[in-house]
């Protein structure tokens, strides 16, 4: 869970790479992460509607960046978004996903 | 460096088979043995992507000695893998042929329709996807249709567009008697076909397939007839697709083929035939241009005045790609080996491209994150 509004956890290593997943090491370097905390303003890159899947059930997914770091990530899309990096959105960690909803204006 | 040369590429037909996964693989590699000593047999590399989880077998080297002593190999090769593509066996398999004058057998199987589409879409997606994509429900058709959403954006490349690459290759496979699907599509079929992921409907993605394939290579001796595998390349992408800064560009097919084309000499224009990773019919084109068959975005320009067919500029998955040929997924690279020498051989009936003499086998698995490229050349 988000513990401030606007914040999410995050990893970095000692070169500067931020994940927000829990990786024991950098995906990108193998260097050791630590725990920072990142600003959630984020800009939703792209999107699909997953209509053929396990659950039965359509979900939007997408990759987003975030603002601060450009940080990309797999996220969960909610509400009414275009993708193709035109939306503004928050992300949110929930359960072991990361959930991106339109940014209220 | 040693010339290495292929004696032989078979596959078996693709489609619903009834005998088990040993007898499909000993199919294959009888047919791949036909012609060969299989004294001078060194090595073996398999390709199966999941035999475990889809036929549990725990251990898929064991099939492969089955077959070798079916096909009356009393020496005792090494076998080696499973790989998870058969590109990836080839290319490991070509490391071999540089150490040896002996024979080196590819041979690829996969046993898929014995269940349903759903339960073995559920049984591969520990091994298609990122655990941490996996968690987001990131089905590889989801992660495959991000990927082309980022493609037509960047290079305005109109749906329609996906819809004719699925009808081009089912009209190849029309005239492949080894194909899954024989019949001709339209458009408007496409269009009216379910999402899967938008933008990709059911017919823009490949089936499941049963299958095998072998071939055997040979850094020694070989007939004169013998094609020429002059050249091979590897590239690598990030292996979570959220990492890549260009998720609509395959830039693992860039370099795989750009070290592939390197090694032979060769340039994308001297190539006749090529059989390429689609997947998701999209997925032709963003791999057309990756590896340099044509500008970004420019792909299907080529399609629509019909030049990706046999006869035409160059012929691009003649056999119907893993579309409409079929997708047993860890052969698809060695089907594809098979497809292209028929061609070169002018043995390709009804599909055949005319003067073939250079080709092109691309082999990736998922969304492209891992790609080989083969060259192979006429005598």
């Amino acid at each position: 869970m988000t513990r401030r509004p606007g914040r999410l956890d995050a990893r970095r290593c000692a070169r500067g790479h931020v994940s927000l997943h829990a990786d024991p090491a950098c995906a990108t370097c193998g260097a050791p992460m630590r725990d920072v905390r990142i600003r959630a303003d984020a800009v939703l890159e792209l999107v699909t509607v997953v209509r053929v899947n396990p659950t039965g059930q359509p979900y939007q997914l997408g990759v987003a960046i975030t603002r601060a770091g450009r940080v990309r990530t797999i996220c969960r899309v909610e509400g009414s978004v275009r993708g193709l990096g035109t939306d503004a959105v928050v992300l949110e960690r929930r359960d072991d996903m990361i959930v991106a909803r339109p940014r209220r204006r | 460096m040693r010339e290495i040369k292929l004696k032989s590429a078979v596959m078996t037909r693709i489609g619903r088979h009834d005998e088990d996964y040993t007898a499909l693989l000993a199919q294959a590699v009888a047919r791949a043995l036909d012609h060969v000593d299989p004294g001078q047999l060194d090595s073996v590399y398999l390709s199966s992507f999941a035999p475990r989880e889809l036929c549990g077998i725990d251990d898929a080297r064991a099939p492969v000695r089955d077959a070798l002593r079916r096909s009356g190999v009393t020496t005792d090769p090494e076998v080696h893998g499973p790989f998870r593509t058969g590109g990836e066996a080839l290319y490991q398999a070509i490391e071999r042929c540089h150490a040896t004058d002996r024979d080196v057998l590819v041979v690829g199987c996969e046993k898929m329709m014995h269940i349903d589409a759903a339960t073995a879409s559920g049984l591969l997606a520990p091994r298609v996807s990122d655990a941490v994509e996996s968690a987001h429900g990131a089905t590889l058709p989801a992660l495959a249709a991000l990927a082309v959403r980022a493609y037509a954006d960047a290079f305005r490349v109109p749906a329609s567009a996906f819809d004719q690459v699925a009808v081009k290759n089912h009209t190849h496979a029309s005239m492949n008697p080894d194909a899954q699907f024989r019949t001709v599509i339209t458009a408007d079929q496409v269009r009216a076909s379910p999402v899967v992921a938008d933008p990709l409907r059911r017919l823009h993605c490949a089936p499941v397939s049963d299958g095998a394939a072998a071939c055997v290579l040979t850094g020694g001796t070989a007939p004169p007839h013998a094609l020429r595998l002059t050249g091979w390349g590897r590239g690598r992408d990030a292996a979570r697709f959220h990492d890549r800064a260009h998720p609509g560009t395959f830039v693992a097919a860039t370099a795989a083929a750009r070290d592939a084309f390197a090694r032979a000499g060769r340039s994308p224009r001297d190539v006749d035939v090529v059989e390429i990773h689609d997947a998701f019919a999209p997925f032709e084109l963003m791999n057309l241009e990756a590896m340099g068959f044509f500008d970004a975005g420019d792909a299907w320009r080529a399609l629509a005045r019909g030049e990706l067919s046999p006869g035409g500029r160059i012929a691009v998955n003649p056999s119907g790609g893993m579309k409409a040929r079929g997708h047993p997924i860890g052969v698809c690279g060695l089907t594809s080996m098979a497809e292209v020498v028929a061609q070169l051989r002018g043995a390709a009936g009804a599909r055949q491209h005319p003067r073939a003499r250079i080709a092109t086998v691309q082999s990736a698995g998922g969304v492209a994150p891992d790609t080989y490229v083969f060259i192979v050349e006429a005598p």
